[in-house]
C-alpha cells in the first residue's frame, strides 16, 4: 500500500523577532502609548494645584514610573469638591510606566512603525517627514532634560557675579575651609536625588575618600523650619532644636512654587577613626552653614540650590522698568550689562523677549524689583541663564513637522476634492511658507 | 496715594446736593449734540487713550449687567417713571413715555443731575441675601437698588467690605462676594456722582479759615496752590482745617473712581513730556502729596474744565465750552500722536458688530432648517441661498469686528480669552463655510451656523459677566508682534478646527437619533471624512501652533516646554488627535468610534480653552472667571451622554455582524 504523503499547507511561522517588531511598530502601540501620555498629561495637570509644578512634573512627566495618583487632589482641581468632597484618596500604582518611559517606548514606537515599517509611496511621503521630525523632538526633549542647566542669577546695579543657581536642584555642599582665602574654593556635591527620600526613621550614609569623616543624612523634610524644643523632650531634637514640617499649601490651598520651599534634613557627621559623632540641621534658608570640625580641619556643610559657574561674568550696570502710563502694569524690563571674560568687556542689553547669547550660554530677563521688594532701594534684575545643547532642535523640528504635515493633509484635501495633489499642496505650502517669511520679516 | 484715596472713601459719606434752582435740566443732558461731545473725549484709562463712551460704558455694564438704563422705578421699559426731584414732574418724553438712557447720557446725567441719579434703580445685585446681610429690606433674589436705597447701609458696608477682601477670593462666599462687589460700586458710583464737587463747591458751603486771598467763591484753577500752601504749612493733621474735610471729598470726587488706574484722566501733557495724562482728581492729590505747586499749564486745564460745568444752566454756553475742552483735548492728543482710534473705536461700539452677528448667524440657523422641510425641491435652493448670503455676512461681520480690534490696538487678534471667543467664532464660522464650499451638502452651513451662534452668544454673556474693557493692555513678556501672531492663532485655529470636528460627530449623533441614516450610508459617510478631515487640520495648527509657543518660550524666556496647564492642555488636545488619527488607520475605530472619540476631543478642547484657566496656577492663567465650573460640566455631562448613545449604537452594531457572520456560517454554500 503506498504511503501517501499527508499534504501539508505551509503556515508561514514568524520569528520571535519578527514578532517583537512587528509588536513594537504597531498601530495598537501607537494608540496606547498615546493615549497613555493623554492620561498622563491631563493627571499632570491637575495635580499642580496642589502639588506644585515641579513635583507633578517629577513625578508624571520625568518619571519612569508613577508611584501613585492623588485622585483627591485631582478631584478638587476640577472643583468636584463643591458637590461631593471625597476626602483624601490616593491611588497607589507603582507599576504604570511614566512620562519618561512612555516617551522611550513612543520614540522606538515611531522609528519601527513611522519610518522603517510605513509603506513608502508618494502618498506617505509626508507622515515619514513629520515622523523623523517627532523623533528629532523626542531626542530633543532628552539632551535637554539630562544634559541641559537653567537656573537664575539676581543683580543689583552694579554688582557683578559669574555664578547661578539652579531653580530646582537642591544639593548638599561639603566644602573644606582653607587657610589661605586666595585658594581655589572646591566643593563635593550630593544631589537631592540621593536623599530626599529619606523621611524620619530613613538614613543613608554617604562616604567620600577625601573626607575624614561619612555623612548620615535623615528626616528629610519637604517644607520646613527649624522649630525650639522648649521642653527639651523631643527624641530628634538636635541641639536643642527640631525640624518641624510645613505645609506646601499656601493659605487659600494652591500649592507653593518651589522656590518658597525651604527644605531641611538632620546631618550626622561620623569620624572615620574615631567614630566620634556630631549632629547637625541643615536647613535651606539657615543663614550659615553647619560646621563639621575633624582634628585641625573644619568643614562647612550646607543644603543650599546647585551653583553653576559660567565661563564669563556679568555686571549690572543699569536697570530700567517701564509701564503702562497711568498704571503698575509693567511694559518692559530693560537691562544694561557688561559681560567680562578675562580683561574683554563687552556691553550688552538685555531685554524682554530679546535675550543675550554667548558662548552656549543664553540670559533672558526674568525679573525686575525697584528697590522696594527687596528693601535695599537698589534696583535689580533677576535673569534666567540656559545652557542648553538641543537649544535650537525644536524650531528645525517645528519646521520640518509643520512641511511634512502640511504635505501629506494638502494632498489628502487634493484628492477629496478631486485636483492634482502635488500641484495644490505644493502651491499652497508656497502661499504658507511666504506668509510666516513676510511676518518674519516684518515683525520680528 | 492709593492707601490716602481709599481711607479717605470710607470715611467721607456724600451728603449735601445744589439747590434745585441752579440745576440744568435733564433733556440738556440727552441732547445729541452734547452727548456726541463728550462720548468722543479721549481718556486715558488702564493706560490705553480711550473715547468717555467707553468709560461711561463699562462702569454702566458693570453696576448694572447692561449698557443702557430707564429712568422708571424699575430701570426697565414697563416700569414708572422717576420724577424729577428739582421740578417734582415725571420724567418723560413726548407722549408720556419714559425716558431711556445710554451710557454717556447716564454718565452726564451722574455728574450734572445726582439728584435724579440716587433715585435710578442702578445696583443690580443677583442675590438677595446679600441685601438681608448689610440689614437692608430685601425684594427678589435678583433685584436692582437704587444708591438711596443702598446708602442707609454705607457704614456697614464699607465694615464688611474691609473684612471680606481679607479673604482669598476663591473662599468667600457668594454673598461676601458680593457684598464686596456692591461696596466697590456703591463708592464709584459715589465718586462719580460727586464729580464735580470740587467745582460745585470745592470748600463747601460757608468756608471758614481761608487763607489770604482766597474769596468765595471759590476756584481751584485760581486758588489751588494757595489751597495746598496753607495745607503744607500747617503742623497738626489737615483735618484740623475747617475747610479741608470738603476739599479732600471734592478731590476724591474728582478723581472719579477708587481704583488709580481708572481715575479720569483727560488732560493730554505736552508732546515729549511724560506718557501719563494728567486729570482733575491727580492734579489735586499730586499737589497735596507733593511739594511743588501746580504749573500753570495744567491750571490751564482746569480752568477750561470749571468752565464747563460753571456754564451750567445755560445750554448754548454749556455747549460751546464742552466743544472747547474737547476741541483742546483732541488738539494736545493729536501733537502727542496719540488717540487716534478714537472715532474708530466708537463706530466700533456703536456698530456692535458681535451682537449683530449673533441674531445674523441665529436667522441664518432658522435658514438652515428651512432647507430640510422639503429636500430637493427648489424651495430648498431658496433657503440654501439665504443660509449663505446669512452666514456670509454674519461671518463678515465677526471677522471685521475682529479686524478693528486689531485696528485700535495696533496689535495682533488675540490677547485675552474674551478675545479667543470671538476669534474661534468667527474661523469655525469660516471653517464651515469652506467645507460648505467643497462639499456643497448643507453640512457646512450648519456648523457655521451653530458655531457662529453660540461663540457670538458667549462672547456677549462673557463681556457682560467681566464687565471690563475688553480692550487690555498686554503683559511685559507678551508684547511681541511676530508671536502674537503666530502661535497664538494658530493655536486658536487649532481649538476651531477640534471644535468644529466635535460638532459634526454631535449633529451626526442627532442625526442618528432621529434615525435620519445607518452607519455607511451616503450621509453618515460624508460626515465622518468631513470630521476626520478636520482632525487633520486640527492637528495640524495644533501641533505646529503649540511646538512655535514652545519656541518662542524657548528664545524669549529660556525654556521650551514648561508643563504650564496652558501648554499641557494644548499638547492634550493633539494627543487625542494623534490617537484618533492612529487608531483609525489601525482599525480600532470606524464610523461610530471616530465620531465617539471626536466627542472626547471637544471636551478635551473645553478644558483646555477654559477649564485650565480655573486651576489657578501658572503662566497663561489669563482670564478667571467665576462660576465657570458648572458651564463646563454641562457640556461634559451633554457630551457622555451622546458618547454612551454612541457605545450602544457601536454595541448593537457589533452584535448584528456577529448575528450576520454566524447566519453566513450555517447557511450552506451555494458553491458546494
Amino acid at each position: 500500500m503506498p504511503i501517501h504523503a499527508i499534504p501539508t499547507v505551509s503556515v508561514p511561522q514568524k520569528s520571535p523577532l519578527a514578532k517583537l517588531f512587528a509588536f513594537l511598530s504597531s498601530f495598537g502601540l501607537a494608540t496606547t502609548v498615546l493615549a497613555m501620555l493623554l492620561l498622563l498629561t491631563f493627571l499632570g495637570t491637575l495635580e499642580q494645584a496642589e502639588h506644585g509644578l515641579v513635583a507633578s512634573q517629577a513625578r508624571y512627566f520625568e518619571s519612569v514610573f508613577i508611584d501613585r495618583i492623588d485622585i483627591g487632589a485631582c478631584w478638587r482641581a476640577l472643583a468636584f469638591n463643591a458637590y461631593w468632597d471625597i476626602g483624601n484618596v490616593s491611588l497607589p500604582l507603582y507599576i504604570v510606566p511614566g512620562g519618561y518611559t512612555l516617551m522611550a517606548i513612543l520614540f522606538v514606537n515611531l522609528l519601527c512603525g513611522g519610518i522603517v515599517r510605513i509603506r513608502k509611496s508618494p502618498k506617505t511621503i509626508g507622515v515619514i517627514i513629520s515622523h523623523f521630525a517627532i523623533l528629532f523632538m523626542i531626542a530633543a526633549g532628552a539632551v535637554s532634560f539630562h544634559f541641559a542647566k537653567e537656573g537664575n542669577m539676581n543683580l543689583r546695579e552694579g554688582e557683578t557675579s559669574d555664578e547661578f543657581l539652579s531653580f530646582h536642584d537642591r544639593v548638599i555642599e561639603i566644602e573644606k575651609v582653607q587657610a589661605d582665602p586666595k585658594a581655589k574654593r572646591s566643593a563635593l556635591v550630593i544631589d537631592a536625588a540621593k536623599f530626599n527620600d529619606l523621611a524620619a526613621g530613613k538614613g543613608r550614609t554617604f562616604t567620600s575618600e577625601g573626607l575624614p569623616f561619612d555623612l548620615l543624612i535623615t528626616n528629610w523634610k519637604r517644607n520646613a523650619q527649624p522649630k525650639r524644643d522648649a521642653d527639651g523632650g523631643r527624641s530628634d531634637a538636635v541641639d536643642g532644636y527640631y525640624i518641624q514640617e510645613i505645609s506646601t499649601l499656601d493659605e487659600t490651598g494652591a500649592a507653593m512654587a518651589d522656590e518658597q520651599l525651604a527644605s531641611a534634613c538632620v546631618a550626622i557627621a561620623k569620624d572615620k577613626k574615631t567614630g566620634a559623632e556630631q549632629k547637625g540641621i541643615l536647613w535651606e534658608f539657615a543663614a550659615a552653614p553647619w560646621t563639621v570640625t575633624v582634628g585641625d580641619d573644619k568643614y562647612l556643610v550646607s543644603l543650599v540650590h546647585r551653583t553653576y559657574k559660567l565661563p564669563f561674568a556679568i555686571r549690572l550696570d543699569q536697570t530700567e522698568q517701564e509701564k503702562h502710563p497711568g498704571t503698575e502694569r509693567a511694559r518692559r524690563f530693560t537691562s544694561k550689562v557688561t559681560k567680562l571674560s578675562g580683561s574683554h568687556e563687552e556691553m550688552r542689553v538685555i531685554t524682554m523677549n530679546e535675550p543675550v547669547r554667548s558662548e552656549g550660554y543664553a540670559v533672558f530677563q526674568q525679573t525686575f524689583d525697584d528697590g522696594t521688594r527687596s528693601g535695599s532701594g537698589v534696583k535689580s534684575s533677576g535673569f534666567q541663564i540656559v545652557e542648553n545643547p538641543s537649544d535650537h532642535w525644536p524650531l528645525i523640528s517645528c519646521i520640518i513637522v509643520a512641511e511634512g504635515l502640511l504635505l501629506h493633509f494638502l494632498m489628502m484635501l487634493a484628492r477629496f476634492i478631486k485636483v492634482n495633489p502635488w500641484v495644490f499642496a505644493l502651491s499652497f505650502m508656497g502661499a504658507i511658507n511666504a506668509a510666516f517669511a513676510l511676518a518674519m520679516w516684518k515683525l520680528l | 496715594m492709593k492707601t490716602l484715596v481709599l481711607a479717605l472713601l470710607t470715611v467721607f459719606a456724600w451728603s449735601g446736593l445744589v439747590p434745585a434752582a441752579d440745576l440744568p435740566s435733564l433733556d440738556l443732558f440727552r441732547d445729541k449734540d452734547v452727548v456726541e461731545t463728550f462720548g468722543a473725549i479721549p481718556v486715558q484709562e488702564s493706560g490705553r487713550i480711550k473715547p468717555l463712551e467707553n468709560v461711561a460704558s463699562y462702569r454702566l455694564l458693570r453696576f448694572r449687567a447692561r449698557r443702557s438704563i430707564w429712568l422708571t422705578d424699575s430701570g426697565e421699559m414697563d416700569g414708572k417713571p422717576l420724577v424729577d426731584p428739582a421740578t417734582q414732574k415725571p420724567i418723560t418724553k413726548e407722549g408720556g413715555k419714559p425716558v431711556k438712557l445710554g451710557a454717556v447720557e447716564w454718565m452726564l446725567m451722574s455728574w450734572f443731575r445726582p439728584d435724579i441719579a440716587q433715585t435710578v434703580p442702578l445696583f443690580k445685585v443677583d442675590n438677595s441675601s446679600a441685601i438681608s446681610e448689610l440689614g437692608l429690606e430685601a425684594r427678589a433674589k435678583r433685584d436692582q437698588y437704587t444708591f438711596a436705597e443702598i446708602e442707609p447701609a454705607r457704614q456697614t458696608m464699607m465694615q464688611k467690605m474691609g473684612e471680606y477682601r481679607e479673604i482669598p477670593s476663591r473662599k468667600q462666599t457668594p454673598e461676601q462676594r458680593m457684598i464686596v462687589q456692591l461696596a466697590a460700586n456703591f463708592l464709584d458710583y459715589e465718586m462719580i456722582t460727586g464729580h464735580f464737587d470740587f467745582i460745585r463747591s470745592p470748600v463747601g458751603k460757608k468756608p471758614e479759615g481761608l487763607p489770604q486771598g482766597v474769596q468765595p467763591p471759590v476756584r481751584l484753577s485760581k486758588s489751588l496752590n494757595t489751597l495746598v500752601g496753607a495745607i503744607r504749612a500747617n503742623n497738626g493733621p489737615p483735618m484740623q482745617i475747617p475747610w479741608f474735610r470738603d476739599f479732600a471729598r471734592g478731590a476724591l470726587g474728582a478723581m472719579m473712581s477708587g481704583n488709580p488706574e481708572q481715575q479720569l484722566r483727560i488732560f493730554p501733557p505736552a508732546p515729549g513730556q511724560d506718557n501719563v495724562w494728567n486729570g482733575p482728581g491727580e492734579m489735586i492729590f499730586g499737589a497735596i502729596n507733593g511739594d511743588k505747586d501746580v504749573e500753570a499749564a495744567q491750571l490751564a486745564w482746569l480752568a477750561l474744565y470749571e468752565d464747563v460745568y460753571l456754564a451750567l444752566p445755560d445750554a448754548t454756553k454749556f455747549k460751546a465750552a464742552s466743544k472747547a475742552l474737547l476741541g483742546k483735548i483732541q488738539e494736545a492728543a493729536q501733537l502727542r500722536g496719540e488717540g487716534q482710534f478714537i472715532a474708530l473705536e466708537r463706530h466700533a461700539m456703536h456698530a456692535d458688530y458681535f451682537f449683530y452677528a449673533q441674531w445674523i448667524f441665529l436667522v441664518g440657523f432658522i435658514a438652515v432648517a428651512l432647507t430640510w422641510v422639503s429636500p430637493g425641491s427648489r424651495f430648498e435652493k431658496v433657503a440654501k441661498a439665504l443660509a449663505w448670503l446669512l452666514l456670509g455676512t454674519a461671518t463678515a461681520l465677526a471677522v471685521t469686528g475682529v479686524v478693528i480690534r486689531c485696528i485700535i490696538m495696533q496689535r495682533p487678534p488675540i490677547t485675552t480669552l474674551y478675545e479667543t471667543i470671538l476669534f474661534i467664532g468667527a474661523a469655525c464660522a469660516l471653517f464651515g463655510l469652506i467645507a460648505e464650499w467643497i462639499t456643497k451638502r448643507g453640512l457646512g452651513l450648519l456648523v457655521a451656523a451653530i458655531g457662529g451662534t453660540a461663540c457670538m452668544f458667549l462672547s456677549i454673556q462673557f463681556e457682560a459677566s467681566e464687565a471690563t474693557d475688553t480692550l487690555q493692555q498686554l503683559q511685559a513678556v507678551l508684547i511681541t508682534n511676530f508671536w502674537l501672531s503666530t502661535h497664538v492663532p494658530l493655536i486658536n485655529l487649532g481649538y476651531a478646527a477640534c471644535m468644529v470636528a466635535a460638532l459634526i460627530s454631535m449633529i451626526y449623533f442627532v442625526q442618528r437619533l432621529f434615525g435620519m441614516f445607518k452607519t455607511g450610508e451616503d450621509d453618515a459617510r460624508l460626515l465622518t471624512r468631513v470630521a476626520y478631515g478636520f482632525i487633520a487640520a486640527g492637528l495640524f495648527l495644533s501641533l505646529v501652533g503649540t511646538v512655535l509657543g514652545g519656541i518662542w518660550a524657548n528664545y524669549s524666556w529660556g525654556r521650551f516646554w514648561g508643563w504650564d496647564p496652558k501648554e499641557n492642555g494644548a499638547l492634550m488636545i493633539v494627543l487625542m488627535c494623534l490617537v484618533i488619527l492612529h487608531a483609525r488607520l489601525g482599525g480600532y475605530i470606524r464610523e461610530v468610534g471616530l465620531h465617539c472619540c471626536n466627542l472626547v476631543l471637544g471636551c478635551i478642547v473645553i478644558f483646555s480653552w477654559f477649564g485650565v484657566n480655573q486651576l489657578g496656577v501658572g503662566l497663561h492663567a489669563y482670564g478667571f472667571t467665576d462660576g465657570i465650573w458648572p458651564k463646563i460640566y454641562a457640556y461634559w455631562i451633554s457630551q457622555l451622554a451622546l458618547f454612551v448613545y454612541g457605545l450602544v449604537l457601536a454595541l448593537g452594531e457589533r452584535r448584528l455582524k456577529a448575528a450576520v457572520q454566524e447566519a453566513a456560517k450555517l447557511e450552506p454554500s451555494p458553491a458546494r
